[in-house]
């Protein structure tokens, strides 16, 4: 019993550290909303800004007694989450639309995620995957149109979140998984946040109005 | 494939443009050509950002010149920084 209370105690920490992570990354894609107004950087802040709120809503529902009410938080956490990367998605898309491969990845990817319809939790978890699975490829596409090298470093944390995303949803209820899958998603966010490195190298000012 | 340019990225390019060519201020004929769009436009946007502090229009004897200001090259900069961040994530500003 001690050991379970341990183990979600670090299961809370990890997920609180991955919404703090998220958090910190929507908050300089706002940073680059302000400098140049583009609505690339809006919806990757409103992106990543609702799945912080969904991994806060994650964390905190282990900690809610009723188990009714700790459901319900959970399910608007990953719905929070599906959103997040549903925006994310629609920022790529933007990016390479008209490209047939494109179109590929997106019709070929819900095979894969329909077969989980159990539960609300594990749609949302689904669609969580299935987009971050359509994000991944974009972003690999990307990286081998414009060869860009820290386009690759993202495309490691992505694999590392859709890795735990999956993990999450063949072994929902396995505790101690949960720290496996945890901390894949908290590194995976980790390394998203990284390219801030590119503005601290540069310190770009954001431009008075 | 037809490729998209944001609002944002015609004006980085046009900056870039302006701030490519000759350090004495570049005509619109050579900006045309480099940034990729047609004359109206070109008017337009150049007014526009002369207007906001970003160029500097100098009149010469047939049209004008136009050159970067202080407050449009460190736009640009940022602008550029940015562009790198973004596509750290695999996307275009």
């Amino acid at each position: 019993m001690a050991a379970l209370s341990v183990v979600t105690s670090v299961g809370f920490i990890l997920q609180l550290a991955t919404a703090i992570a998220a958090g910190a990354t929507s908050l300089t894609a706002y940073k680059g909303y302000r400098a140049t107004g583009s609505p690339t950087f809006l919806r990757l802040f409103s992106s990543f800004a609702l799945l912080a709120l969904g991994l806060l809503a994650a964390a905190l529902s282990a900690g809610v007694a009723d188990a009714t009410l700790s459901a319900a938080v959970m399910i608007i956490g990953s719905s929070l989450e599906a959103g997040g990367y549903f925006l994310f998605a629609l920022s790529h898309f933007f990016t390479v639309r008209r490209d047939i491969t494109s179109v590929g990845t997106l019709l070929l990817i819900p095979a894969v995620s329909v077969s989980a319809l159990m539960s609300v939790n594990l749609i949302m978890s689904a669609v969580s995957l299935y987009l971050l699975l359509y994000i991944s490829a974009e972003t690999v596409i990307f990286y081998f149109q414009n060869r860009s090298s820290p386009t690759l470093i993202s495309v490691s944390g992505l694999l590392l979140i859709t890795v735990g995303v999956l993990l999450e949803m063949l072994a929902p209820s396995a505790a101690d998984y949960a720290l496996v899958f945890g901390t894949m998603k908290l590194l995976g966010f980790l390394i998203l946040f990284s390219p801030v490195t590119i503005l601290l190298r540069h310190r770009p000012e954001v431009p008075s109005k | 494939m037809t490729t998209y340019r944001s609002q944002v990225r015609v004006i980085a390019d046009l900056l870039r443009a302006v701030r490519d060519d000759s350090e004495d201020g570049a005509k619109v004929t050579v900006l045309l050509r480099k940034a990729n769009m047609s004359y109206s436009r070109m008017i337009e946007l150049t007014e526009q950002l002369v207007e906001n502090g970003l160029l500097v229009k100098i009149p010469i004897e047939r049209g004008s010149l136009y050159k970067l200001s202080d407050k449009g090259r460190e736009f640009l900069s940022s602008m550029e920084t940015f562009e790198e961040y973004a596509e750290a994530f695999g996307l275009k500003i």
